[in-house]
């Protein structure tokens, strides 16, 4: 390509450049749980400055005095300041729960929303990118090498603990994703069923026709399989989620049933069911008309459930029967919609054009909602939450909590913007009709992340096979993202070294073997857990 | 009075949101694609620059640091998008977007090329060539070296070519 061809790219660029400049929306969405901006921002920015800053006055003290008389938990080494952002709040009881803090940071407790304790999985330099709560003690993570842009293969490592997050170990390494076509719209959905049965769900949302990868565990995340793949373009195999159709998530409601939701530009809806623990898939009908689009079902039993699809507006089903047949409710009044029985269920939007966060609640499946609160998108008071609200969670009928937005992204590094503010949840004791202010304080749990590498560097074969000989030498270890740890072996062969949990490929060499330019392997990989000492032994073969 | 802060700088404030607000919103669009997504990342923007607002180092380059805030907005968005419930509501917008973005068909290939860039790719093309910013400037937002910017600069350019010539 020549001088012209680059001036007329860099022309066509500009002019193409611009069509982000003078694009209006014309196709607004409707009141949802992630709300439309309007032209109220500026009101609603500084209405949750000012929340923020309620929660710090008012907070604190009270974060302070509870803390007092919480008794502590049981690896808490002090209080730490609190992440900025909390998000997947999900209690299993009034005082048990997990909730995540971003990146490594889960948090977990036992004494009630009002005090955590920061209990990391030690993944490294891998990135936390999806949780599953399991129940109170029990939780699963997956962590990636990737950094969380797009673009290419990347190893995820599943991390579970079943003990509120005292300990934690990793399962084996896998490959999570080859993408043909470059989106920022990846999907990815982590979802357990119990302690053994989970799914992870990884597609590409913004792209008809996006490639999906499916894995299933059957030992609470030690080991991954691929049960499914749909490539971006072509046919899929016979049985497998079809190409087109965007496709928005997955849930199952138990270790074989399970749905993927989404949604076709030719108008249809795309839903497809699994019964056999996601190896195969067929389309599931769902009356919600031309243009439907439907988010994955949430399952509050094994028999009963409710997703949500939106056609132009929301609408909502129920199952009573495991998801054989759905029956269309009420036209909820939001899309984000929270049901903690077959009954009792809770709608999070926003109404009006100021943009006021209103709950709804429902006592009979969805047949009929109320308006449980409302607070004025502007002047945010203390009597309810402001409209940045994120999500919400509900442990019964009437106990309950709001999670602010995350307003607070760390800034880039050239940029001063000091991130100071306590996070604050909105709780409500009366099933959303008033709401008070909860500052909760952070400890960090005590965890050990590294594990022991012992063994022997030895010759062995040769033309005198026998007893081993030990050899001097050096040892590597490399682990799943490329990272080397080195050990040195004496003149008895033995080594020992202490590294960051994970996985290893383990070599040696020795200057009496080989010149000193051969490999010498271990067994195979090695997986360190937490505080655990691995043996090993590392030959070099003679002829 | 509001976070310690007097009236005016309120009213600082917004004036400068409502003057880079449309900039913002271009910025986010062209790396993000999607118009919804983009106006969350103002937002987002938005209240972080608030946030910092009193604690700005240098107040007289305010223009470019809520740049800044704005483009690692847009660049570090993930979980907003694997969460977000919007998705269910926007394949109509999203015909609409691509319908104006290729201008009646005269940069078909160009959309769908760019659509394959990286995002930092995306970002660094944009503040370039529809922002006018330089390489340095591009870097300095984008919360990198200049060689890094360069070198994402490169490879879209590289990559833009390598497929409209494919096309």
């Amino acid at each position: 390509m020549n001088d012209r061809d680059d001036n007329d790219l860099a022309s066509s660029l500009s002019a193409y450049l611009k069509g982000y400049s003078t694009y209006v929306r014309t196709a607004q969405p409707r009141p949802q749980g992630r709300f439309p901006v309007t032209s109220a921002r500026h009101r609603r920015l500084l209405s949750s400055a000012v929340a923020v800053l309620v929660a710090a006055v008012i907070g604190v003290p009270l974060g302070v005095a509870l803390l007092l008389h919480s008794g502590g938990t049981r690896s808490a080494v002090g209080v730490v300041q609190g992440p900025a952002e909390v998000s997947d709040l999900h209690m299993f009881s009034p005082t048990s729960g997990w909730a995540w803090g971003g990146g490594s940071d889960i948090l977990h407790t036992t004494v009630g929303v009002q005090q955590w304790t920061i209990v990391p999985p030690p993944v490294g330099r891998f990135n936390v990118i999806e949780v599953a709560w399991v129940d109170a003690l029990s939780a699963r993570i997956l962590a990636s090498s990737g950094s969380t842009q797009n673009v290419g293969t990347y190893q995820l490592v599943g991390w579970s603990t079943d003990d509120g997050g005292a300990t934690w170990t990793p399962g084996q390494s896998f490959t999570a994703l080859d993408e043909t076509v470059q989106s920022i719209y990846s999907a990815t959905a982590l979802d357990f069923v119990d302690r053994t049965h989970g799914w992870f769900f990884d597609t590409q949302v913004g792209t008809e026709g996006s490639p999906i990868f499916l894995f299933r565990t059957i030992d609470g995340g030690m080991h991954w399989s691929q049960v499914e793949t749909t490539p971006a373009r072509g046919t899929a195999a016979p049985g497998a989620l079809p190409v087109s159709c965007a496709k928005y998530g997955m849930a199952f409601a138990d270790s074989t049933t399970g749905w993927v939701a989404g949604g076709c530009v030719d108008g249809g809806p795309f839903f497809e069911v699994s019964h056999d623990g996601g190896a195969t898939w067929r389309p599931q009908p769902l009356d919600c008309g031309t243009g439907c689009a439907v988010n994955a079902p949430q399952f509050t039993s094994p028999l009963d459930g409710d997703l949500v699809a939106a056609n132009g507006t929301p609408l909502l089903f129920a199952t009573t029967d495991g998801g054989r047949t759905w029956t269309q409710r009420a036209e909820p009044p939001a899309t984000f919609v929270h049901f903690i029985n077959a009954d009792d269920g809770f709608a999070l939007g926003l109404t009006g054009n100021n943009s006021s966060a209103v709950v709804w609640t429902t006592r009979d499946g969805g047949r009929s909602w109320q308006e449980a609160s409302r607070t004025a998108g502007s002047g945010a008071s203390a009597t309810g939450p402001a409209s940045d609200i994120d999500e919400i969670d509900f442990v019964n009928a009437s106990l309950g909590w709001a999670t602010p937005v995350d307003i607070s992204s760390e800034p880039p590094n050239n940029v001063a913007t000091p991130n100071t503010a306590p996070f604050t949840f909105w709780q409500t004791h009366d099933a959303g009709a008033t709401w008070s202010l909860v500052t909760p304080t952070f400890l960090r749990g005590s965890t050990v992340d590294s594990g022991v590498v012992q063994g022997t560097l030895e010759a062995v074969g040769g033309a005198a096979p026998g007893t081993p000989r030990p050899l001097k030498g050096s040892i590597t270890l490399r682990d799943s993202d490329g990272t080397v740890f080195t050990a040195t072996a004496g003149s008895d062969g033995v080594f020992l070294v202490k590294v960051p949990i994970g996985t290893y490929a383990i070599t040696g060499r020795s200057p009496l073997y080989d010149s000193g330019k051969a490999d010498c392997p271990s067994s195979g990989p090695v997986t360190v857990t937490v505080g655990a000492t691995i043996r090993v032994v590392v030959a070099c073969s003679e002829k | 009075m509001i976070h310690g802060q007097s009236a005016p700088d309120a009213a600082e404030f917004e004036e400068l949101l409502a003057a880079e607000r449309g900039h913002l919103f271009a910025l986010a669009f062209s790396i993000l694609g999607d118009a919804g997504y983009a106006e969350d990342a103002v937002q987002e923007t938005a209240a972080a620059a608030w946030r910092g607002w009193a604690t700005r180092t240098d107040p007289e380059r305010t223009r470019a640091w809520l740049m800044a805030i704005g483009v690692h907005q847009a660049l570090h968005r993930r979980r907003w998008l694997t969460r977000s419930f919007s998705a269910l509501m926007r394949n109509a917008e999203r015909a609409q977007i691509d319908q104006h973005l290729e201008a009646d068909g005269r940069y078909i290939d160009l959309h769908r090329a760019y659509g394959r860039l990286s995002r930092q790719q995306r970002a660094v093309v944009s503040l370039h060539y529809m922002s006018g910013f330089t390489l340095t400037e591009c870097a300095e937002l984008m919360g990198c070296s200049a060689g890094a910017a360069a070198s994402h600069l490169s490879r879209a350019l590289s990559r833009l070519r390598k497929e409209l010539q494919h096309e």
